[in-house]
């Protein structure tokens, strides 16, 4: 029910392709500890995120890592990248602590 | 008295409406017109990567049924004796049902989905069980091979793509191997292949049809929706469709009615014209024959309705909205499976790696998506109160080559305007119809978006439309 890989459904293509592209510059999440306290400049200077996406990185490989092949992590690492910028965006959405999210609970037992 | 009719290619590709008309006169067999769709499904079908499973034996017994209460006077609506085809996502009582995923193709369930009863219960045959884009794309394909039934195939050149996820529903539509189909969208994935197959297909309001036993990617984002020949036969399978269920609480109560008669062409004399918006910049990226299509589409519109340029859509992250609740919703509802390891038995690459990512969310941007979707609905409420439709084409291009990744099908061509994640963040109805061709003979559509609720309305448009055009009525040549 989705088609959200194709390329003309989002905004921000471009911003991202230039994201992924350097998200795939970043060492993979198993040298966590040479890029932990030093983030690529790289992904800095694209958002910040360098340090977040090693980090969710390591928590997919810990939790998930016997499932995936190294080039299986690095395209994880290339999506949690992009999932974080995405983020970001959206994190700059203004809101008031009055905007609930669009569904509701319901107490009712069915 | 009326003669029974022989079941020509003229028949199979007859709308829903005329089909019934044709079976409550007595004129066409639901058992002979059903065997004929069999023959195609078999015939046509694997070709087409279109099917999974063909139902015969319980399409033959239910169109006995059919056959047996029609000759004894009780007819059941325009329906009954109507062959179908369902999208492979609708659960179906110990028939197949794999979401189009090696590590489901043997998934059997014991009840039938909400929608399959409904469908029932107003005649209609089930043929077939339609192929499907793994797991409606929950992980991020990027090609057409991204099923285990292998690629979708568009009747109209079988080199390309018929579209995702509902591939199947939009190729058998196409080659008259169903009259109708049930698809499904989360973002797209009706509109696409309803355009990229030339037929009509119709995404509801969110809540307008049950999910009950459909296979769930996105609880928020789910809809269940027709792919008809027509617009109006969208209206007439939406109406056996649409209703509350107490299986799913999304589900709800909101009036939709559509007319046993046929519609009018025009507004009624003395009737107010319909009042139709065309999207800013809505072809802006569109390949040339795809904006040449589309305004030759406005040209029809304008003699019944007006027509009003450059209506810009809120300036909103829809696209990001949509991405981050699909994923966060999607590593939930297949968790399992990333657990088991089985996303490596997925047939797409980016698949088997996809959930993993996807699976990173963390919840308080889940939760923020969430909540921007609260002024998402008022801004997008307060344009679409203007108009009767916003209109722009489905897609900005045709479909990709079955060898290509997505990205590099039609480089320069695509995107513009985020219509169809808009419609989808908010749950708004939108309505795809053919609207010519263009490169390599391949159909292009536009598309009526509305108002919540609004799905008389765009059927209304779309059916005038189709009446001043004929490009519904074109057939592929099937080789």
């Amino acid at each position: 029910m989705n088609d959200l890989s194709l390329p003309d459904v989002g905004a921000t293509r471009r911003e991202f392709a230039q994201l992924l592209a350097l998200a795939a510059a970043v060492p993979l999440a198993a040298g966590l500890g040479e890029a932990r306290g030093q983030p690529p400049a790289t992904l800095d200077k694209a958002g910040g995120i360098a340090a977040r996406t090693l980090a969710l990185t390591e928590l997919i490989r810990s939790q998930y890592g016997r499932h995936l092949s190294a080039e299986q992590l690095a395209a994880v690492q290339r999506g949690i990248a992009g999932g974080l910028f995405t983020a970001d965006r959206l994190a700059r959405f203004p809101l008031t602590n009055a905007d609930e999210p669009a569904f509701t609970f319901s107490a009712d037992v069915r | 008295m009326l003669m029974p009719r022989d079941i020509t290619e003229e028949t199979l590709y007859a709308p829903v409406r005329e089909l019934g008309a044709l079976v409550r006169e007595k004129q066409v067999s639901p058992l002979a017109v059903t065997e004929a769709y069999l023959a195609r499904l078999e015939k046509w079908g694997p070709k087409l990567g279109a099917v999974v499973t063909v139902t015969r034996d319980l399409a033959l017994k239910e169109a006995r049924t059919a056959e047996r209460e029609i000759a004894s006077g009780h007819y059941r609506g325009p329906l009954h004796g109507i062959p179908y085809g369902a999208k492979d996502l609708l659960a179906t009582r110990d028939i197949p049902t794999t979401w189009g995923a090696e590590p489901y193709r043997k998934q059997v369930f014991d009840y039938d989905a909400t929608a399959v009863k409904k469908l029932r219960a107003a005649g209609a045959v089930l043929v077939a069980k339609l192929a499907m884009v793994e797991l409606a794309g929950a992980f991020g394909y990027n090609n057409a091979d991204a099923s285990f039934t292998g690629p979708g195939r568009s009747p109209w050149n079988t080199g390309y793509w018929s579209g995702g996820s509902s591939s199947g529903p939009g190729a058998a539509v196409a080659a008259a191997l169903v009259p109708f189909a049930i698809g499904s969208e989360t973002s797209g994935s009706i509109i696409t292949p309803a355009a990229y197959c030339g037929v009509s297909g119709l995404r509801p309001t969110y809540g307008r049809v049950s999910r009950h036993g459909a296979m769930a990617l996105s609880w928020t984002l789910d809809k269940l929706g027709p792919m008809c020949r027509t617009a109006d036969d969208c209206g007439l399978v939406l109406a056996a469709l649409a209703g509350p269920d107490p299986l799913d609480p999304s589900a709800v109560a909101e009036p939709f009615a559509y007319p046993d008669r046929e519609p009018p062409a025009v507004p009624p004399a003395g009737a107010k014209k319909l009042k139709v918006g065309v999207v800013r910049g809505a072809t802006d990226r569109a390949q040339p024959e795809v904006a040449k299509n589309f305004a030759e589409s406005l040209k029809v519109l304008r003699q019944f309705a007006e027509v009003v340029e450059d209506v810009p859509l809120p300036d909103l992250p829809f696209g990001e909205v949509v991405g981050t609740i699909v994923k966060a919703e999607g590593a939930s509802a297949f968790r399992d499976l990333l657990e088991s390891g089985k996303a490596a038995q997925l047939r797409a690459v980016a698949d088997r790696s996809g959930g993993y990512a996807a699976a990173a969310v963390l919840a308080v941007d889940y939760l923020q998506a969430m909540r921007i979707r609260g002024p998402m609905k008022r801004a997008m409420d307060e344009l679409y109160a203007k108009y009767d439709a916003l209109v722009a084409p489905s897609r900005g291009t045709v479909a990709y080559p079955i060898d290509e990744d997505f990205d590099r099908a039609w480089p320069g061509f695509g995107g513009g305007p985020p219509v169809i994640p808009a419609g989808n963040a908010v749950g708004q109805p939108a309505l795809s119809v053919p609207n010519g061709f263009g490169p390599k003979g391949l159909p292009t559509g536009v598309q009526f978006t509305g108002r919540v609720w609004g799905e008389e309305r765009l059927v209304q448009l779309a059916h005038a439309y189709q009446l001043a055009t004929g490009w519904h009525t074109k057939r592929p040549t099937l080789a």
